[in-house]
């Protein structure tokens, strides 16, 4: 989806260098995307809005440098698609997402979710950093592989391998 | 639904709570507030107001140099000038001595002959 709103916006954010109620417009209009991306990714809204308020804040430091509505959406996705990477990376985190899993105090492991669509998140929970990102890319913002590529920086090869191999295995969480 | 969709349908996007915008600015006017107004992109304490100083004393710099270059190439074309000035002066001087010179021995050539010249 194209974004529409006019250019001067930026040219005055960055004429005025403030945090002024004009940061309110591209926060409110891409607030859905940041934080789903990181919501889908992480799979904790504390943790996502926190990492979306990191992203907006990134945002306002670099307004300056972005030249249209288009390169601060593309900005936006490729900055917070990093961002959950890496944070999905950190041994913290690794250590947490461990700990959820593991039966808490003689209770029984987490059931996996009766409804499709929360199953089908939690399998894609289950997936590495990078195929993660891919697919929540691709099913949540309906980018073509091209622009995943241009993204996460890697091949559209890459891109593919991930989509086949994540399906391939959703497809095989959904049938276990 | 085949799997592409029903991924499509558990990936939609999903809004932030209702105050997400408000804590953004707030965390922005806060994090200006600590690194100080005019912190510049980086946001680094004072690296704008070096940033400035250092073009300022480069600007400094380069207009001093070029005025002492402007000044001391005036002074080459100067001296150039004197020296071109006395050159002419000396070869006036030697032709007028010659042509004393050529008179004087002319004259002396008519005395010895008993001739006026």
């Amino acid at each position: 989806m194209r974004s529409r709103w006019p250019r001067t916006w930026i040219r005055r954010s960055r004429e005025r260098r403030t945090a002024t109620p004009l940061l309110l417009q591209p926060v409110r209009h891409h607030q859905a995307m940041v934080f789903s991306l990181a919501l889908h990714a992480l799979r904790s809204r504390q943790a996502a809005e926190d990492l979306a308020q990191e992203v907006f804040v990134e945002l306002y430091r670099n307004l300056a440098r972005l030249e249209s509505a288009a390169h601060v959406a593309a900005w936006l996705r490729r900055v917070t698609s990093h961002r959950c990477i890496d944070e999905l990376r950190r041994p913290r985190r690794r250590l947490e997402v461990f700990t959820d899993v593991l039966p808490d105090r003689g209770e029984m492991p987490v059931p996996p979710e009766p409804f499709l669509a929360g199953r089908l998140r939690q399998l894609v929970g289950e997936l590495t950093p990078v195929a993660r990102m891919v697919v929540v890319l691709r099913y949540q913002e309906e980018l073509e592989p091209s622009e995943i590529a241009d993204v996460l920086q890697m091949s559209i090869n890459t891109v593919k391998s991930h989509l086949r191999r994540s399906l391939a295995a959703l497809r095989k969480g959904l049938e276990a | 639904m085949n799997l592409d969709d029903d991924l499509r349908c558990a990936l939609k996007r999903q809004p932030p709570s209702p105050d997400f915008a408000d804590r953004v600015l707030a965390r922005i006017a806060r994090s200006d507030l600590e690194g100080g107004r005019g912190t510049g992109e980086s946001g680094k304490p004072g690296l704008a107001a070096l940033r400035w100083l250092a073009a300022a004393a480069a600007l400094t710099l380069v207009v001093g140099g070029s005025m002492r270059y402007y000044a001391y190439q005036q002074s080459v074309a100067e001296a150039e000038r004197v020296k071109a000035e006395i050159r002419l002066a000396l070869q006036i001087t030697s032709e007028k001595i010659a042509m004393v010179q050529l008179r004087l021995a002319t004259g002396s050539t008519y005395e010895r002959s008993g001739r006026n010249p």
